[in-house]
């Protein structure tokens, strides 16, 4: 029992920072991110003994917490009216605008990352974000490889695509 | 040509996954990092913990015969032990709370900056408690065992001096009581869905801040 605790507690000091950001970008809001961690590590830890590859930890809790989202929230999400209130959430007070220059650069990036489609936002928030490999990505989405490197470059398409119309003026329209 | 002109095709000689600039993957490694909670692994400890001590288990509603005789079993053993150990003391919260004060976070008392609303409300919502409406003057707030239960620990910086309160939700005490206990002033409320206990060097503001959580926490009283 001593040996699951301490193998627990090192898990989450390792991961749970990148977890929550992952979280995060899925629900938009603090407070639900952080209940969804918690609710993903309490399964992770009914089901630590099923954890036999402790170099795939991270690419399993994701699986655990895409899950979690699923069953907890997506049903929930309230229908959004536009782009403005699906943005609404991200520069509030949660200190993701922190000077001029954050809303005039980094922050134009994270409108554009929540403007992506999920087909696009999820791989690449798991390949920057938490490391995750290709082969990982393809497996959690159910996806090939060769699909999943399809959307990480056309998700950076995307991105650059925004921001260089954000800077014209934010008319592209992405589908 | 549009982005959407070119499905299914990625440029000849272009690295697959398209991250060929390190300028732009560092901004963008840099714009998805949101500022994670403080207290995010020991939250997460805790909830482990806790589950670890009373676990919870979803159970089949089909349960075969021989898992009905081995629970009938399990209730029939547990139902021994419980009369058995029926004497075991169980931990007053009065005590829970000032052996908490003196041991942990000893340092919270000192805090000046008070807490944002917004705060106050996150940390409640993990446990089940929506507040609509948030006291003023809470300067430290943080989830915290008291035995084998959950509380909000708080402490309000008063004229009197700092008063530490803890809220337990989900263990109601069955009366409201003053006590004294290793130099503290206390008060142990009962409410409907949880008890709140006041701790102090003197018990000047206990009355206004009872008054200003009943509003908030049970409505129907305050």
């Amino acid at each position: 029992m001593a040996a699951k605790q301490a193998q627990f507690d090192a898990l989450v000091r390792a991961t749970s920072a990148d977890l929550y950001r992952f979280g995060h970008w899925l629900c938009r809001n603090p407070t639900l991110a952080h209940d969804l961690v918690q609710e993903t590590y309490l399964r992770a830890w009914r089901s630590l003994d099923d954890l036999r590859n402790t170099a795939a930890a991270k690419a399993w809790l994701i699986t655990i917490l895409r899950r979690e989202h699923a069953r907890l929230y997506e049903r929930k999400t309230p229908a959004i009216e536009s782009i403005d209130d699906q943005l609404a959430p991200l520069p509030d007070d949660d200190g993701l605008i922190q000077a001029p220059d954050d809303a005039s650069e980094d922050n134009l990036l994270r409108r554009a990352i929540a403007r992506l489609e999920r087909k696009y936002r999820e791989p690449l928030l798991m390949q920057v974000m938490c490391g995750c490999s290709c082969e990982e990505i393809a497996r959690e989405l159910g996806i090939t490889p060769q699909a999943v490197m399809t959307q990480l470059f056309r998700a950076r398409q995307k991105l650059k695509a925004m921001l260089a119309g954000g800077a014209a003026g934010e008319s592209h329209e992405f589908a | 040509m549009s982005l959407h002109d070119n499905h299914n095709v990625i440029p000849f000689g272009a690295p697959h996954d398209g991250a060929d600039d390190p300028l732009f993957e560092a901004r963008l490694l840099r714009a998805l990092q949101v500022p994670v909670p403080e207290d995010l692994v020991e939250s997460i400890l805790l909830r482990q913990t806790t589950e670890a001590r009373h676990p919870v288990r979803a159970r089949s509603r089909s349960a075969s015969p021989v898992w009905r005789i081995a629970a009938v079993f399990a209730l029939a053993v547990g139902g021994l032990g419980l009369f058995l150990s029926s004497s075991a003391p169980v931990h007053a919260l009065p005590d829970l709370a000032v052996e908490h004060t003196l041991t942990h976070e000893s340092d919270a008392t000192a805090r000046m900056a008070q807490v944002a609303p917004s705060q106050l409300r996150a940390l409640f919502a993990r446990t089940g408690v929506i507040l609509d409406a948030v006291p003023e003057a809470v300067h430290y707030v943080k989830l915290c065992e008291l035995g084998h239960d959950l509380s909000v620990h708080l402490v309000s910086q008063q004229p009197s001096g700092p008063v530490t309160i803890y809220y337990v939700p989900g263990r109601v005490e069955s009366a409201r009581m003053d006590f004294q206990q290793a130099g503290f002033q206390g008060r142990s409320v009962p409410l409907t869905g949880g008890t709140l206990v006041f701790l102090a060097a003197t018990n000047g503001a206990f009355d206004q801040l009872e008054s200003d959580w009943l509003r908030v926490l049970d409505p129907s009283r305050g």
